[in-house]
């Protein structure tokens, strides 16, 4: 059963589009993400336009952070002056994001940049995770270490403290994170959070405790307002595509949290890496194989 | 079948000077539109050869070829002004598109076949990938009469598809029809297009307030009691 989208100018079929937004809630929900770095790709490959993609993917990232930035407001887990520094870097971020995909759209290229970006941003954080999880389960079993070391980003001038995270920092360190964040939200429609809370931890040196909350109350704003500047300079998000990717993937997103408990968190992990290696080398296998199509054409 | 029976008896009643129909002249793209069968029918003389051209509104287009630089594909895209967003030839009998290149005025008047060139070779290939180009025989039935059905696609831009009939009397025209074809966006498909065009504000906040909405109402519903 297939339906029309009206802003993609194609049709989709029901099935595969509920079975998309399960499995990515579904994801989302098992590890702990947005999920928006695995939609946009997803979306790609099952032929949505690019630019529509990433787009719609900028609003169930928005859908499925702001309730839960509603229930660590609740818990008081947010470092909101944290939060803001990187919400400032985020927002010019997200402009230079929006204006270079709607430049990439313009050349034609977006496909070709975007899937290497993918490539790149999923074997990078795979690599981490996986490794994070050996050094801690193989290498330091029974040792204790440091979860953070006084790096070059400590020395960085203009520092300020950040009284709940209990730092003494530079404000560029987290501007800069921000801004890094807030171009790919821009450019590729994700959230950045399985980024951005390695960056906190590891780079700034957060506490956990805090960390989550507050990746997702930046996450949530600089969302909100990609969104708008999506709307107004590439004009490309898909009212009917976000609807339905929002619906299913908060079923797959419960169903996750059912089993979630029951399941041992070092195995999801790795599982975690191995399957965005999996999508990482689907898009790779892309760009190298020869295309069905030698040329084509799109209408502006 | 009864519509065939009533195109066929419709030809016998006004006689047998070259002519054609549409099934239907206005398509609307709705949310459920999934692409739409047309069927073209008529007569002609049964000395002559007809050729049918459906040329879709110009439109501002990208044509991408994919080019292989060491072990990678990567795009190289021309803007192209002017390109039929929808184009159809059928004959009767068949021509390939050689022989149509031999009537200089006729392809004359469609810049899609009007010349054998590399680049509108690559251009009618990529169409034809999207099922925005068409190059068939028309069906003929008893006499002297014709049929043809196509698929008008779902991709298919809104706008005015112009149906050109060219009647042919040793490699001559000797007369030309034309008649519209209308796809409009209709329905919810088109107060949302509508809506993201004119008051991109309003769609916005709509979309945002339904994706809060639901958001929460599917946790309500799903979350871990």
């Amino acid at each position: 059963m297939n339906f029309y989208l009206p802003i993609a100018e194609i049709s989709i079929n029901i099935y595969i589009l509920i079975s998309l937004g399960v499995g990515i809630g579904f994801i989302s929900g098992l590890f702990g993400i947005g999920g928006g770095f695995i939609s946009s790709p997803l979306l790609i490959l099952v032929g949505i336009p690019p630019a529509v993609a990433v787009g719609t993917t900028t609003v169930q990232v928005f859908a499925s952070t702001s309730t839960g930035v509603v229930s660590h407001f609740q818990r008081k887990n947010i470092d909101y002056q944290m939060g803001l520094t990187m919400v400032i870097g985020g927002l010019v971020g997200t402009l230079f994001g929006v204006l270079i995909l709607n430049n990439l759209k313009t050349i034609g290229l977006i496909d070709n940049y975007l899937n290497s970006i993918y490539i790149i941003l999923l074997i990078i954080t795979a690599v981490f995770i996986l490794y994070e999880t050996a050094k801690v389960n193989i290498v330091h079993k029974n040792k204790k270490f440091k979860l953070h070391q006084h790096s070059w980003i400590h020395g960085l001038p203009f520092k300020i403290k950040y009284r709940k995270s209990k730092l003494y920092i530079s404000v560029l360190a987290p501007l800069l994170i921000g801004f890094f964040i807030g171009v790919l939200t821009g450019l590729t429609g994700i959230g950045g959070g399985f980024i951005l809370i390695p960056c906190m931890i590891y780079f700034l040196g957060m506490k956990t405790i805090s960390v989550i909350g507050t990746s997702l109350f930046n996450i949530t704003i600089v969302s909100f307002v990609s969104l708008f500047l999506q709307i107004y300079i590439n004009q490309n998000i898909d009212f009917v595509l976000a609807l339905g990717l929002i619906i299913s993937s908060s079923i797959g997103a419960a169903l996750a949290a059912r089993i979630v408990d029951i399941l041992d968190q070092e195995n999801l992990k790795v599982t975690f890496g191995m399957l965005l290696l999996i999508i990482s080398s689907f898009l790779a296998y892309d760009l190298f194989r020869t295309p069905e199509n030698l040329f084509i054409i799109n209408y502006v | 079948m009864y519509k065939y029976i009533l195109i066929i008896i419709f030809f016998f009643k006004i006689g047998f000077a070259s002519n054609f129909s549409l099934d239907q002249f206005e398509i609307e793209i709705n949310s459920n539109f999934l692409g739409k069968e047309v069927v073209l029918f008529g007569n002609k003389d049964k000395d002559s050869d007809v050729i049918f051209i459906f040329e879709g509104e110009n439109k501002k287009a990208k044509l991408t070829t994919k080019v292989k630089e060491g072990f990678l594909w990567i795009n190289e895209t021309k803007e192209l002004n002017n390109q039929p967003s929808f184009f159809a030839i059928f004959t009767s009998p068949k021509k390939t598109l050689n022989e149509i290149f031999l009537f200089s005025k006729l392809k004359d008047r469609h810049l899609l076949i009007s010349n054998s060139s590399l680049e509108l070779h690559k251009i009618r290939k990529a169409m034809k990938v999207k099922n925005l180009y068409i190059e068939e025989e028309l069906e003929s039935l008893s006499g002297n009469l014709f049929l043809k059905k196509f698929l008008i696609p779902d991709n298919i831009s809104p706008g005015n598809i112009k149906v050109y009939m060219y009647e042919l009397k040793n490699n001559e025209i000797v007369k030309k029809v034309s008649k519209n074809l209308q796809i409009k966006k209709g329905g919810i498909s088109f107060k949302l297009e509508k809506l993201l065009k004119t008051e991109s504000f309003i769609y916005i906040i709509i979309l945002i307030a339904i994706s809060l909405l639901l958001s929460l109402v599917t946790n309500l519903i799903f979350r871990k009691k």
